[in-house]
């Protein structure tokens, strides 16, 4: 399976922490995902935020790469996905997602997973852009940065099993 | 002809929401959001058909509007974001247009609006906020962000309540999909005194939704004989070094000046400050607009309205348009 064919998007935040913990998390799965990627960061997460994620990269086992665009569109432009999934919460989500699925597809296609880092998540012209899924039934709203843990964690946990 | 659905963003007391409501039948006050309980209050009394929703826009999703409409097409969006980011009365506002817009809290409910009007896709959209918004650089920023959501035209209509016959002064601009022609001056301004003519004037006898003396401080009380007409008793630094007034007697052969969420006003004839209701009519509001609340909210709802005569104006113009 290719770590370059997982690709995780943090879109559309203004918080500098949250793109340093995004960052953070990604990093502790390098055998999931090797890149950062990032859309729509303004504010201090532009100017404080992403020369924090690009040490943190930098600074990790597998370096990868970093890659900021301005919108989700210019991603799909840019890396060309063959799928693209949105994270979202349940009452947004239109499928449960499926860890088993997700981990067939990566080994042969480029997955997009955009998580919405504003407060009110993904807008429902992003959320028309691909598959919108969600985690767990019971879970109702959670912030971006949880939200990556526990896809990734649910992912290399079906890689382990 | 069908009725226009009208939702509200920060509709505050409604003020926006009344003069469509005044203007015309067929605008169908559908959805008022905010989430100040004592303006919603006042929403809700004002217009009971419509449905309120408490809440911060910032963490609304488009969805759960359309699912408030039950999927009904929004038609007019209003908007009144939060003006402290950008306004020039703040002493503390950001240095730059850009940090007002992006990374200030306040600033970046104008963000949300566009947010929710791209989702929402309405006929027609009007944001009124302060004139600092009309900037050069922040008319850039905007355009940017809604020009990503699909909309590559959009005007800064800058409108002047004094020329619609209100008789306090008042430009803002109002962001809109539509031009908005210069409004023709009255040949008159409305002064102080006719707006004022009619209420009460004696202490004993208010007789009016919201005529109730205001108290103050002894200190200030005691200073008022001495006030002449335009003169103030409290001056406070806002943003670039100027100076604003507070605590203004009125001129009762001139306009008032803008009235905002703080202002308190001395009455032009009498030794005491101006009511709500006084305020409310220096702002166009009819005297059947009851304000629900404390004080200090109350005055609060009606600075930080639109005055309904200067909606009605825009109410007016959008639909001779959409004739």
């Amino acid at each position: 399976m290719s770590t370059q064919n997982l690709l995780i998007t943090l879109h559309n935040t203004h918080s500098s922490n949250t793109v340093k913990l995004f960052a953070n998390t990604v990093v502790n799965f390098p055998h999931l995902c090797k890149n950062l990627i990032f859309s729509k960061i303004t504010s201090s997460a532009a100017s404080m935020g992403i020369p924090d994620a690009q040490k943190i990269i930098l600074g990790s086992e597998n370096p990868g790469s970093l890659f900021f665009f301005s919108d989700i569109q210019d991603i799909i432009e840019a890396l060309n996905p063959d799928k693209i999934y949105l994270l979202a919460p349940k009452r947004f989500g239109q499928k449960l997602v499926l860890f088993s699925d997700i981990i067939q597809e990566i080994k042969e296609q480029k997955v997009l997973v955009v998580v919405g880092g504003s407060p009110s998540g993904l807008t429902r012209k992003e959320l028309d852009l691909g598959e919108c899924i969600f985690l767990e039934e019971s879970i109702k709203d959670l912030n971006p940065v949880a939200s990556t843990a526990i896809f990734l964690y649910g992912l290399s946990k079906q890689i382990s099993e | 002809m069908k009725p226009l659905t009208i939702v509200d963003l920060y509709c505050g007391a409604g003020g926006f929401s009344l003069g469509f409501h005044l203007a015309s039948p067929h605008h169908q006050l559908s959805l008022a959001i905010d989430n100040n309980n004592w303006a919603l209050r006042t929403y809700e009394t004002n217009f009971p058909s419509a449905i309120t929703l408490n809440r911060d826009v910032t963490y609304l999703h488009s969805m759960e509007i359309l699912k408030e409409l039950n999927g009904k097409q929004v038609d007019i969006i209003l908007a009144g974001p939060p003006c402290e980011a950008f306004s020039s009365a703040n002493v503390n506002r950001k240095r730059t247009d850009y940090d007002r817009l992006y990374s200030d809290a306040t600033g970046r409910n104008m963000l949300h609006t566009i947010r929710l009007i791209s989702d929402l896709n309405p006929s027609y959209f009007i944001i009124e906020n302060v004139q600092q918004v009309a900037s050069k650089n922040m008319q850039t920023y905007i355009r940017r962000e809604f020009s990503k959501s699909g909309y590559s035209k959009i005007h800064f209509n800058m409108l002047e309540a004094l020329n619609v016959g209100v008789a306090s002064a008042r430009r803002r601009v109002f962001i809109s999909n539509v031009e908005f022609p210069p409004i023709q001056e009255e040949k008159e301004i409305t002064t102080v005194q006719h707006v004022l003519s009619g209420l009460s004037e004696s202490q004993s006898s208010f007789n009016c939704l919201n005529h109730e003396e205001v108290p103050l401080p002894h200190k200030l009380a005691k200073k008022i004989p001495r006030t002449p007409p335009n003169g103030a008793l409290i001056y406070f630094p806002g943003s670039g070094r100027r100076t604003f007034r507070n605590y203004i007697r009125l001129d009762s052969q001139t306009n008032a000046p803008t009235v905002m969420g703080k202002s308190r006003f001395i009455h032009p004839f009498l030794h005491r400050l101006c009511t709500v209701r006084e305020h409310a009519r220096l702002m166009s509001f009819p005297d059947s607009f009851s304000f629900a609340g404390p004080i200090v909210s109350q005055f609060n709802q009606v600075g930080e309205s639109v005055p309904p005569q200067l909606s009605k104006w825009i109410a007016n113009y959008l639909t001779k348009k959409t004739h």
